[in-house]
């Protein structure tokens, strides 16, 4: 696991919402990054610190003083570079949004056994992985079994 | 007078019958070590395996595919009772520390106070050779003796074993379970097993396991095999014994199928993250061929599926509703077919 990939994952982790193996797979990395070390140490007081905060209700007539509120200010210029600005902002921003949904969805339609594209990959990887636990049987040592169980590389 | 003279001759050079007798013992020995059978150097590797106190360094490499996987560790070995491994290569492992005592394994990360329990392992090094003799002995593997070689420094003899009849045909039953190919190259002096290889195909190796490094008789302090006292012992998560053990960690029902052939059993299960989700892997073995069941949970299905063959696997892979399923196996095409079926059967019962 590299940095960038535990750092994503550090909120879950101090969440409890990872599964035993993605626990796995990051205890080990930070317990040789003291980069991320620090940073799951940040989490944890901001998570903390966020829990120590009181919860207090919202007031009853709160949602009916923001509308009267909104409803008294004055009315803005038709007209404003910033409101252009915004308005010429918004259509890059609005494709780059449709290419990240387009690519999570593609992701999703991948077969899951493989990070390729073509059935032919996809029954490889297969293969190999069926193989190397048939391999590992063999081996008078256990840790290949072990390793395929937990992956090559942490 | 000429056959007097022979007479004479003979009984004045007869050679004493006990003394005969041990000539002949002894010529027998030697003509029979030097042509020791192969199934005498596996039963010397068994017993070797099951009581040689020994250490060492060795090498386990792996090709299957694209893939190649090297591991390198440091060993201590008590014979079949205890074993410690501390793993030197790849660097990301480097440090891990795998014990077997008391019929278990467990897995020590450094710098932690925890250790991982390993599930039960299928086969060791001892039941290999074990396996191996019963095969020889049924005809079933073929044996074959190979120049001696040198393997970290001492004089070794090879036996190389084939199974009779390697490739998968349709129809036809399944093969033993065992690879196409084993080459083994026993110490002559101890009779440890110091390289291995193993094919699954065609003769080409896929595994190799070779000791670099070699102690007889170390010095072995009981504490080697002993976990600290002040470690917690947890179960290995990702792979698991049964599919309950499983379910827990795996984020949709894992599906099993209905039919299973004869005598199948559930060797582990592996649960894999990827990148587009969870993986389930139901690795079986039956007294014939070994078979894994791959199962994943997608909301939108997409067109996946297909049927492929190697040398010694088919592998079928479909999708059904939302799971995608795929067996990949040397098992008989209908058997892997009929498993399917199954699962898609049950998918559809829940």
């Amino acid at each position: 696991m590299d940095c960038k990939r535990c750092e994503r994952q550090i909120w879950a982790y101090v969440e409890g919402q990872l599964a035993p193996v993605q626990v796995h797979a990051l205890e080990a990395h930070l317990r040789e990054c003291s980069h991320c070390q620090r940073q799951l140490e940040a989490a944890r007081v901001a998570y903390r610190a966020l829990r120590r905060l009181p919860r207090r209700r919202a007031p009853a007539d709160l949602s009916a003083r923001v509308r009267r509120q909104i409803a008294e200010m004055p009315a803005r210029s038709s007209f404003g570079w910033s409101r252009l600005w915004r308005r010429v902002a918004l259509a890059p921003a609005l494709a780059l949004l449709a290419v990240v949904a387009w690519w999570g969805w593609h992701m999703q339609q991948q077969p899951p056994f493989s990070d390729a594209n073509t059935d032919a990959d996809t029954a490889e990887a297969l293969v190999e992985l069926h193989e190397q636990l048939e391999l590992a049987d063999w081996s008078p040592s256990p840790t290949p079994s072990y390793f395929i169980s937990t992956g090559y590389t942490r | 007078m000429v056959a007097f003279a022979d007479a004479e001759l003979f009984y004045q050079h007869r050679v004493h019958p006990m003394r005969a007798a041990f000539l002949l013992i002894a010529l027998w020995w030697v003509v029979g070590w030097a042509q020791e059978p192969p199934i005498q150097w596996l039963q010397r590797a068994q017993r070797a395996e099951e009581t040689l106190a020994i250490a060492g360094v060795r090498v386990v490499e792996m090709r299957t595919g694209r893939t190649t996987r090297r591991i390198e560790e440091q060993f201590w070995r008590q014979g079949a009772r205890a074993e410690r491994i501390e793993v030197l290569a790849p660097p990301e492992r480097r440090g891990e520390v795998l014990l077997y005592n008391a019929e278990r394994w467990v897995v020590i990360r450094p710098n932690t106070k925890e250790a991982y329990e390993m599930p039960r392992l299928p086969l060791q090094g001892a039941q290999l050779l074990k396996l191996a003799v019963t095969l020889v002995r049924s005809g079933v593997v073929l044996a074959e003796m190979l120049p001696e070689v040198a393997v970290a420094g001492r004089s070794c003899v090879g036996v190389r074993l084939t199974l009779a009849q390697a490739t998968l045909k349709n129809d036809e039953p399944p093969r033993p379970l065992f690879p196409a190919t084993v080459t083994l190259w026993i110490d002559k002096e101890t009779g440890f097993a110091l390289r291995r290889e193993v094919s699954l195909d065609n003769g080409v190796p896929v595994m190799r396991v070779e000791v670099k490094r070699v102690e007889l008789n170390p010095r072995l302090p009981p504490e080697l095999f002993t976990l600290p006292s002040d470690v917690v012992v947890r179960p290995l998560g990702g792979v698991y014994a049964t599919v309950e053990e499983a379910q827990p960690s795996v984020r949709f029902p894992i599906r099993t199928p209905s039919y299973l052939p004869a005598g199948t059993t559930l060797e582990r299960v592996i649960v894999q993250p990827r990148l587009s989700g969870q993986v389930v892997v139901l690795h079986y073995r039956t007294p014939q061929a070994r078979f894994s069941i791959f199962q994943a949970h997608k909301n939108r299905p997409a067109e996946f599926g297909g049927r492929r063959r190697r040398a010694r696997s088919h592998i079928h892979f479909w999708q059904s509703g939302d799971y995608w399923f795929a067996i990949v196996g040397n098992l008989p095409k209908a058997e892997i077919e009929r498993i399917a079926q199954s699962l898609n059967a049950s998918t559809t019962g829940r």
